[in-house]
């Protein structure tokens, strides 16, 4: 009895020691493992942070932040965090192309989102390209930028392949947005202005060409400077050419006043313009009553979008000092396609990360396909999304309601 | 979870319980029922002596309709406490869950000399939900259109449909010759919301009916009304 009692204790004090050294060595292992075992990957956000359009570039910003958050919690790509470095471009070309050398130095940048404007877009292409650094805009439209110089006369060409877009592109909004001032509106005489940057003076030629087409008069045309705010001269030719409408290639700050002004001069016309002028600051901009203004803009209202109310939602819930605004939704699916990308190049190699993981998130950003905020996210040949969709939005009651919307499909 | 679950009846001539602490019946009342002691021993007082002093058969019956009528007990209550399940999300808006594509023009005989542009539509549902055309329009007065099948046409989830659609010119001035992005406004019904939607199709569509209209009108152009 005595014996087995002893060989009962001994079993049980040999198992117990047993069990607590296997239990310190795994411990010892995981510990190891959370130390060394996550790998950080860097999104890069390049926007303007501060200036005229920050409120737009600060939406952008959260809204890749609150992606990286998800895609963290969610443990999206397993054995990644992601992180965000953002860099104020304050919409000048000069600063993004710094940026873009910044982001390329760093070597855990492994993608890029942005930048807003299609000029500062000009300016870091090609130091990407160099790079094999992908950036994802939400906001730009300039055709060129994924389709060549020569996309008017048909010969598209994509420019650069690290070069991709979550909204769709100006050939597309201007066009639309003739056909709505024409065949909706019932415009046929408009006066057409441009701020003479990339963006907005590629718009409104791409406007006024098919307006002419549909039987519509340009009665004159004009320029402004960004940063101006003195319009009377531009005011008193809209109303002596007794236009019936105004159309503006440009940003909200000085559309705003531009509309004000022009109504304040006499010509009780709308204004109408692309995404550029689709920001409440646009109607803020003085105390003229802006109802009847138009604008276009990419994409669906949120409200007719359900994949947007999550991330409304979620938006929120992270108490970010400034709301998403126009691009917040556009943001979030570029930064998601990232994560995708980076997901897919670790899934094809054994769960790590290349030594060229740059260039393969490239390339593996060409085949992502995934349903985002704003509808299903997937590029084709050119690095321009494959969803189309434009609304019309108009002044009434001192905010923007939607009109009409419309899918393109090539 | 309780943690009761069936017991397992023992095993015929084993101690059922052989670890198990003995309950004593204390001097203020009968003791908390219990399941564990040791059968058979002439001392215990209070309910386990009853216990003990039953059958061997009817213990077995008597714990395994315990084990039974606990399992209910429980299965009850969490179905009774179970949350309420969340309402299933509603479909997606019809612009959501279509795809419209040009698919061609139809090669109709004689439709360029009587001012007829037919072409094909495609439209499919792509979601979890059946999708009614209920109009198609065009936005030029010079023209006008009309569909085959004729609208409302419902195209089933999941599947396709194609359509011809015959655009006829009522006049030659006014006509979109030329322009790149000519619209259908379409409208769309499914159990969520009626929808207007506008389609707009890459340069085949946009070609293809300025050729129809140019070749017609410069052929007829003497023969068509003028409306005033």
């Amino acid at each position: 009895m005595r014996h087995r009692s002893l060989l009962i204790m001994t079993t049980a004090i040999t198992a117990g020691a047993l069990t607590l050294s296997a239990c310190g060595s795994r411990d010892g292992k995981d510990s190891s493992g959370d130390k060394g075992g996550k790998t950080t990957v860097v999104i890069g956000v390049d926007a303007p942070l501060t200036g005229s359009l920050s409120a737009l570039g600060q939406g952008i910003k959260n809204s890749v932040d609150l992606a990286t958050k998800i895609a963290n919690k969610n443990n999206e790509v397993e054995g990644v965090t992601f992180k965000v470095k953002s860099f104020d471009d304050q919409a000048v070309p000069s600063s993004g192309k710094q940026n873009a050398t910044s982001m390329v130095d760093d070597e855990e940048i492994l993608g890029a989102v942005g930048p807003l404007n299609s000029g500062v877009a000009q300016s870091m292409q090609g130091v990407f390209d160099k790079a094999d650094l992908a950036q994802v805009s939400p906001a730009n439209t300039n055709p060129a930028l994924s389709q060549g110089d020569n996309w008017a006369s048909g010969k598209k060409e994509r420019p650069f392949k690290t070069y991709f877009r979550t909204a769709t592109t100006d050939i597309i909004q201007g066009r639309f947005a003739a056909q709505y001032y024409y065949n909706d509106a019932k415009k046929r005489k408009v006066f057409v202005v441009d701020d003479k940057q990339a963006y907005g003076a590629g718009l409104a030629k791409i406007f006024a060409a098919e307006f002419k087409r549909l039987g519509g008069k340009v009665v004159g045309t004009d320029h402004l400077t960004v940063k101006e705010t003195d319009f009377t001269g531009i005011s008193n030719k809209v109303k002596s050419t007794k236009a019936d409408s105004v159309y503006f290639g440009g940003q909200f700050p000085e559309g705003g006043l531009l509309s004000d002004q022009v109504k304040q001069a006499g010509a009780d016309v709308p204004i109408m313009g692309g995404d550029g002028i689709y920001d409440p600051a646009f109607i803020k901009a003085s105390g003229t009553s802006n109802d009847g203004d138009l604008a276009t803009s990419v994409g669906y209202p949120v409200e007719q979008l359900d994949s947007a109310k999550t991330f409304v939602k979620n938006y929120q819930a992270q108490g970010y000092k400034d709301p998403y605004a126009a691009y917040g939704g556009y943001s979030y699916d570029a930064a998601w396609s990232i994560i995708q990308a980076v997901k897919q190049v670790a899934a094809d190699n054994d769960g790590k990360l290349p030594d060229d993981a740059r260039a393969k998130i490239t390339e593996a950003l060409g085949k992502v396909s995934f349903d985002g905020v704003t509808g299903k996210v997937s590029f084709d040949q050119y690095g321009d999304t494959t969803n189309k969709q434009l609304t019309v939005y108009e002044v009434k009651k001192g905010a923007w309601k939607s009109v009409k919307s419309a899918t393109f499909k090539d | 979870m309780s943690g009761i679950g069936p017991v397992e009846p023992a095993a015929p001539g084993s101690d059922p319980h052989p670890l198990a602490p003995v309950t004593e019946a204390s001097a203020e009342g009968p003791a908390p029922e219990t399941l564990t002691g040791r059968a058979g021993d002439p001392d215990s007082p209070g309910v386990y002596g009853r216990w003990a002093a039953l059958p061997r058969r009817t213990r077995r019956i008597a714990l395994a309709l315990t084990g039974v009528v606990a399992a209910i007990t429980v299965g009850c209550y969490l179905l009774l406490n179970q949350p309420a399940p969340s309402a299933p999300p509603p479909p997606p808006w019809p612009a959501q869950a279509v795809e419209v594509s040009y698919a061609g023009t139809t090669g109709l005989r004689g439709a360029a000399d009587e001012g007829v542009f037919a072409f094909r539509i495609r439209v499919s549902a792509i979601r979890n939900t059946a999708v009614t055309v209920d109009n198609i329009t065009q936005p030029y007065p010079a023209l006008t259109l009309t569909t085959s099948p004729r609208t409302p046409i419902t195209v089933r989830s999941g599947a396709s449909r194609q359509l011809i659609v015959r655009i006829s010119v009522r006049r030659c001035s006014g006509i979109p010759l030329g322009v790149e992005l000519p619209p259908l406004d379409i409208t769309l019904r499914n159990t969520r919301a009626i929808q207007d939607q506008t389609f707009l199709f890459g340069d085949a569509y946009a070609n293809d009916l300025s050729t129809a209209l140019r070749a017609h009108c410069s052929a007829h152009r003497s023969r068509v009304p003028h409306t005033p």
